[in-house]
């Protein structure tokens, strides 16, 4: 079948990776349109699209979740392909479903695809058949009634997830077998409210591991590719704050080793489109699958930064049916890539979401330098959808230098009105662990003490004249001259 | 006229004078004189004693932020004269929300009597549910929320009952 190029796209997504696929679609001659509920004041993304349509829904996020609703605006603005971006429906197979039976484009793998990856224990079933290493683990489906027992048995720490989950949510780690039965509830109800699916499983814990993914790319002809990994092990509350590629931890040998690990899964499963295979990496350099992500993630920058390819317009290219065109080999990286993810939230408070007005915006710039944003300048930012406000990516020649620029690119961004985590993300930048390179998942919760560490108020004199010659009451209090001296001088002399 | 600069957290009492040519900033032991100048755009150069610098400045009513030398710092200014009216309210407290959020469940009644580190009630802010428990022990004298309301940070949740003033 000869390729069916895009014109129409709907991106069914909003923030900083709407405005990121809005770029290119752009920029690839695509008209665009973008989705919007009605309580969502500004944003980026909608001043870019050449089209933004209303869905409803009772809360904003339930809009954004909404198949039918998805489809509908769609269908009606005549998209020909829409791109769900991460999170809200990117791994939900119904969608792709519902788009294929109104003749649109779901950009991203088949529905079958998405659903073996989507569920946890289905896609651990298929990775371990074909001979790929996964941890030891309990599922509660194959007999609840002994699921707590099963999991005592996995060996202590355990971690539990939900079987329909992903991104951390509901996520808990249990080193006390006195917590399992408390732990577990929280993870179902959790779970339940998340992805509207109770069940959950058990896994041998790696302590101090390494999360390390690998980005895949496959086409409707069957060829796969990799392009490297991401280092992905600075996390709070699992949820991954720093990125760089490539992985400090890595040997050459190990890296071929997990990229065609990684490869050879997306083969297995007949894979089309942009992919993430993650793995736990322990300290003596066993890795073990942990879920594929059938969709771009929030971290695809760094990839791009140093392979010097669109994974949205690959992405692009492959729903239009086009072959990749070039081999492995013809994937080569230079440099060093970081992405820190600017969010309203306030470490000091155990990283508390932060709402506000962004009163005043500066982006960083320079060599080296790109900013994946979402807000502008006078946006208000509410509680309504994910704390991610922007993503500071950077480019080295090598890993010193890309952390050089990461530190003078996080100084240079001011987003003042809401609290961010800015001057967090500069102390883990500058911490001597992550300078290293010596770091694993537990690095912020065993580092907190440090990293938590009010700066020192400087310079203290500039910033009081500051704050009192801005405050016109005190400016003008100071000003006036006392009324009786100035009366006095009205008829003396 | 005197305010309490809060600057990221720390207190300072500061007052304004002017002087020949300039204005003066006093605040404890520290006196300096120093100069503002708007460059556009949300840009200053801002001048204390000998030192200079550009910062960038945004406000909103009483908040301030300051962006200098590489770093954001969120000032409140507080007119003392709203600090005593404040203060008047004494003897009871209350569980305030840490962050704004949907109240998910709510785990206690008016009258009841709560252990300190006792679940008063569950909430959820950008999909993390946080527990809010008794800071103390004491008797809950009001419930100002209810499941799925949505409340503002620092927003009263739980009231407690006055404590019996100790007698002698």
């Amino acid at each position: 079948m000869s390729p069916q190029p895009i014109r129409r796209l709907l991106v069914a997504n909003r923030g900083e990776i709407a405005a990121r696929i809005l770029r290119t679609a752009r920029a690839r001659g695509i008209s665009t349109a973008i989705v919007r509920h009605p309580d969502e004041e500004g944003g980026l993304a909608p001043r870019l699209a050449d089209a933004c349509l209303t869905i409803n829904g009772a809360t904003p996020v339930a809009a954004y979740l909404d198949v039918a609703e998805i489809v509908r605006v769609a269908r009606e603005w005549g998209a020909d392909a829409v791109h769900p971006g991460y999170g809200f429906l990117s791994e939900n197979a119904r969608l792709a479903r519902g788009l294929a039976e109104a003749g649109i484009r779901f950009v991203g793998p088949t529905p079958e695809v998405i659903e073996l990856m989507g569920d946890k224990i289905r896609a651990r079933n298929f990775v371990v058949e074909r001979g790929f290493p996964v941890a030891p683990s309990a599922v509660e489906a194959d007999d609840p009634a002994t699921f707590a027992r099963r999991a005592l048995a996995v060996g202590l720490p355990i971690l539990i997830k939900p079987a329909a989950g992903g991104g951390g949510k509901g996520m808990r780690i249990v080193r006390d077998a006195a917590v399992l039965e408390t732990e577990l509830a929280t993870a179902r109800r959790e779970g339940e409210r998340y992805f509207g699916d109770g069940r959950l499983f058990v896994e041998r814990y790696v302590e101090r591991p390494r999360h390390i993914e690998v980005q895949v790319l496959g086409d409707s002809h069957g060829n796969v590719v990799h392009f490297g990994e991401r280092e992905c092990s600075v996390q709070r509350r699992f949820q991954k704050i720093i990125e760089e590629t490539p992985s400090p931890a890595l040997t050459p040998q190990k890296r071929a080793d997990i990229c065609e690990a990684a490869a050879g899964i997306a083969r297995a499963a007949g894979y089309v489109g942009a992919g993430t295979v993650e793995f736990i990496y322990g300290a003596g350099g066993e890795f073990y699958f942990l879920e594929m992500n059938t969709r771009l993630q929030v971290e695809h920058p760094v990839t791009e930064m140093v392979t010097g390819f669109d994974l949205v317009a690959e992405q692009l290219r492959v729903c239009e049916g086009e072959a990749l065109g070039y081999a492995q080999s013809a994937i080569t990286t230079q440099g060093h890539s970081i992405e820190l993810r600017i969010c309203a939230e306030d470490p000091a408070q155990g990283f508390v979401p932060a709402t506000g007005t962004i009163h005043l915006l500066r982006e960083a710039s320079g060599p080296g330098v790109r900013v994946d944003s979402g807000v502008h300048q006078g946006q208000r930012v509410g509680s309504d959808f994910d704390p991610l406000l922007s993503k500071l990516i950077v480019h080295g020649r090598d890993r010193r230098e890309a952390i050089a620029r990461a530190r003078q690119a996080l100084r240079d961004t001011a987003l003042l009105g809401v609290t961010t985590n800015t001057a967090y993300l500069d102390r883990v930048l500058a911490h001597p662990l992550f300078a290293a390179g010596d770091y694993s998942t537990a690095f912020l919760d065993e580092q907190s003490a440090v990293l938590s560490g009010k700066d020192e108020v400087q310079p203290l004199d500039l910033l009081m004249a500051a704050a009192a010659l801005s405050d016109r009451q005190l400016v003008d209090a100071a000003s006036s001259v006392p009324a009786i001296y100035a009366a006095m001088g009205g008829w003396r002399n | 006229m005197k305010k309490i600069l809060a600057i990221d957290g720390e207190q300072y009492a500061c007052t304004l004078t002017r002087t020949p040519g300039s204005l003066r900033l006093q605040a404890g032991e520290r006196s300096f004189d120093c100069a503002l100048d708007a460059l556009g755009d949300g840009r200053y150069r801002v001048r204390a004693g000998d030192a200079r610098r550009e910062a960038l400045i945004a406000q909103h009513g009483d908040q301030v932020w300051i962006h200098l030398d590489g770093r954001t710092h969120t000032i409140q200014r507080i007119n003392p004269l709203d600090l005593l009216a404040a203060s008047g309210r004494g003897g009871a407290d209350s569980a305030l929300s840490p962050m704004p959020g949907t109240i998910l469940t709510v785990q206690v009644k008016v009258g009841e009597t709560v252990k300190s580190g006792q679940v008063l009630l569950t909430m959820e802010s950008m999909k993390l549910e946080v527990t809010i428990t008794a800071p103390h022990d004491g008797e809950i004298a009001e419930v100002l929320c209810a499941p799925g309301q949505s409340v503002p940070v620092k927003a009263t949740l739980v009231r407690f009952a006055a404590k019996a003033e100790a007698t002698s």
